[in-house]
């Protein structure tokens, strides 16, 4: 079972597809941080009062364009606008979770491709003639995408958390850096981790079943952006159990929060583990042509 | 001597959902022999790689029973996959390594070593190719990389569909010879064609199978025989002198590409030789007429009766 994990794993990082997007999402790290670097600075008071002319002027133009005074247009409180112009370190929790998004949507492509080009180069049938035991198969394919994202999505992450910590120390601050925002950004690093993983490994399920990267992405599409909208919409009380918002309050911090994040996570996991089960089923039964 | 492959009753019946049931193989048995190369014939559509896929475990039978190297199928599946190697419809590659990291890859499955990979890539000839792009291989080094896949195993048996497809006549005659040097180190291959001449040339043993049924099966020369009417080749200088005695001592004979063909048993050929005799006339050539496969074959897959609904 590890041999057969580890030629998964060697399969599905030598994907162009995992070197395009590893590079996409690099990319947009070099272009950010140096951007974050020069917009950070520790000259608060000249900024403060960039911020309050700006503020006052907005005021002026206002008045002026729309010929009220104190009614329409409201005055600055101008000794209360305080600039703050420094990059703070611990905002790399939020970049994080914001970051979560897109390496979940990322992971999910990524899983469902390599099942898919499996199907479609007929990789499938040469494996089952070395390995014919299915459930082996399939669980060593999930395993395979799940370690590799999951990995891949942390490692990203503390990619761009070095890139833009210069920001922090040259430029901005590292108030508020201590044992507790250490262990907040762990978790927020595990979690970006796990939910990467889980996405590849249903990307890499819905294709198993559907034999197609286009069966699981049109699926997932319709399922995420119809389906849930409606039931959103349709019957609210539904809510609180839609991926959707299992996977926002997991990773993200939204302000209605459906489950407390252990919870959302469990459902998650059912929810991840049931398709992979209908998955295993459907593979094992199904005639390989 | 056990069969390497025995077959009883195998049926497979896909469902469709617009054209609805379809016979691929309807009642199949099938004994192969261990050793020697088994051909296994069949026009397109008769159920060859269907059979092969249910062999392998790939396409689950709709009723029946498949024993490979003494294994049922598919419960004894992964200790019998172990020692055999198979090609279905062609090689499937990893579009992105190269031809030896290709099998590399299989070959880490089982545990099996770089060594015996860098032998099977010499005894196919792809040695000197193997670092290139496997998806940059033309379709005959495809065929044999495929080919090198199958004997990564070192395998008993050996399931080929279709091995020569695409191959130039160079690469048939190699395929052919790999066969055939594998046969004599005591192993079976197991292979699927409808190249009869290729057949022919490289099977001990064939089946014929026709609509999902097995046509017949045995021996080649065996098979040629059971659907051939005995016939002799008679060459004499002067052909009409020669039908108008034979005629007259009371045989079927008639010319047909510049010989005379008698309807009769070669164990009876001293009545032509004494009919010519009689006239003065002298034989050339007198041979008993070789089988045809490819009319055999025709033969034997136009009587099958029509499919049965299922």
């Amino acid at each position: 079972m590890n041999r057969l994990i580890g030629v998964e794993v060697r399969r599905f990082t030598a994907r162009r597809l995992m070197r395009v997007f590893a590079a996409l999402v690099i990319l947009g790290f070099l272009i950010a941080a140096p951007k974050v670097f020069f917009h950070s600075n520790r000259d608060i008071a000249k900024a403060t009062v960039v911020e309050r002319a700006a503020a006052q002027r907005g005021y002026e133009d206002c008045v002026r364009e729309s010929g009220l005074k104190g009614g329409f247009c409201e005055q600055p409180d101008l000794e209360r606008i305080v600039a703050e112009p420094r990059f703070h370190l611990t905002q790399l929790v939020d970049i994080g979770q914001a970051m979560a998004g897109m390496l979940i949507m990322l992971s999910f492509v990524a899983g469902a491709s390599f099942a898919g080009a499996d199907w479609h180069h007929r990789v499938v049938m040469t494996t089952l003639t070395w390995e014919p035991r299915r459930r082996r198969v399939i669980v060593a394919k999930i395993a395979a995408v799940a370690a590799v994202t999951c990995v891949a999505a942390i490692v990203l992450e503390l990619v761009l958390a070095a890139l833009l910590t210069p920001a922090a120390v040259f430029r901005g601050t590292t108030a508020g850096v201590d044992g507790g925002w250490i262990a907040s950004y762990g978790l927020v690093l595990l979690r970006a981790g796990s939910t990467a993983a889980l996405a590849a490994g249903i990307g890499c399920a819905l294709s198993m079943v559907g034999r197609a990267t286009a069966a699981a992405l049109g699926g997932m599409f319709a399922w995420m952006a119809v389906g849930e909208n409606l039931i959103r919409t349709g019957i609210p009380g539904w809510r609180r159990w839609l991926v959707g918002d299992q996977l926002e309050a997991f990773v993200g911090n939204p302000t209605d929060r459906v489950r407390s994040v252990a919870t959302a996570g469990l459902l998650l996991a059912c929810y991840g583990a049931l398709l992979f089960l209908v998955a295993t089923r459907v593979f094992e039964r199904r005639d390989v042509a | 001597m056990a069969p390497v492959i025995e077959i009883r009753g195998l049926r497979k019946t896909y469902k469709g959902l617009r054209t609805g049931p379809t016979v691929a193989i309807d009642g199949l048995d099938l004994d192969v022999p261990e050793g020697g190369v088994f051909g296994f014939l069949g026009p397109n559509g008769s159920g060859k790689t269907t059979t092969i896929r249910c062999l392998l475990g790939l396409v689950r039978p709709s009723a029946g029973s498949i024993r490979v190297l003494g294994g049922d199928v598919p419960g004894a599946l992964p200790e019998v996959m172990r020692r055999v190697g198979s090609i279905v419809e062609g090689p499937a590659m990893f579009p992105t390594f190269s031809g030896r990291e290709q099998l590399m890859q299989l070959a880490r499955i089982d545990g099996i070593g770089r060594r015996r990979v860098d032998e099977v890539l010499e005894r196919v000839g792809l040695a000197a190719r193997a670092g290139d792009l496997a998806k940059n291989y033309s379709l005959g080094m495809r065929q044999r990389l495929a080919i090198a896949a199958a004997l990564l195993k070192d395998p008993a048996l050996l399931v080929l569909d279709e091995p020569a497809n695409g191959l130039d006549p160079a690469g048939i005659v190699e395929v052919r010879e790999l066969m055939r040097s594998f046969a004599r180190e005591g192993r079976t291959v197991f292979v699927s064609s409808h190249q009869l001449a290729e057949v022919r040339q490289t099977c001990d043993s064939v089946a014929i199978l026709a609509r999902g049924r097995c046509a017949a099966a045995g021996p080649v020369h065996e098979v040629l025989a059971s659907r051939r009417a005995a016939r002799l080749v008679v060459r004499v200088d002067d052909l009409a002198r020669g039908v108008e005695a034979l005629c007259d001592a009371g045989l079927t004979a008639g010319v047909s590409d510049g010989t005379i063909r008698v309807a009769l048993e070669a164990s009876e050929a001293g009545r032509v030789t004494r009919a010519l005799a009689d006239r003065g006339l002298y034989l050339t050539e007198l041979r008993v007429e070789e089988a045809d496969l490819e009319t055999v074959f025709l033969e034997l897959t136009k009587d099958v009766p029509e499919e049965v609904p299922a």
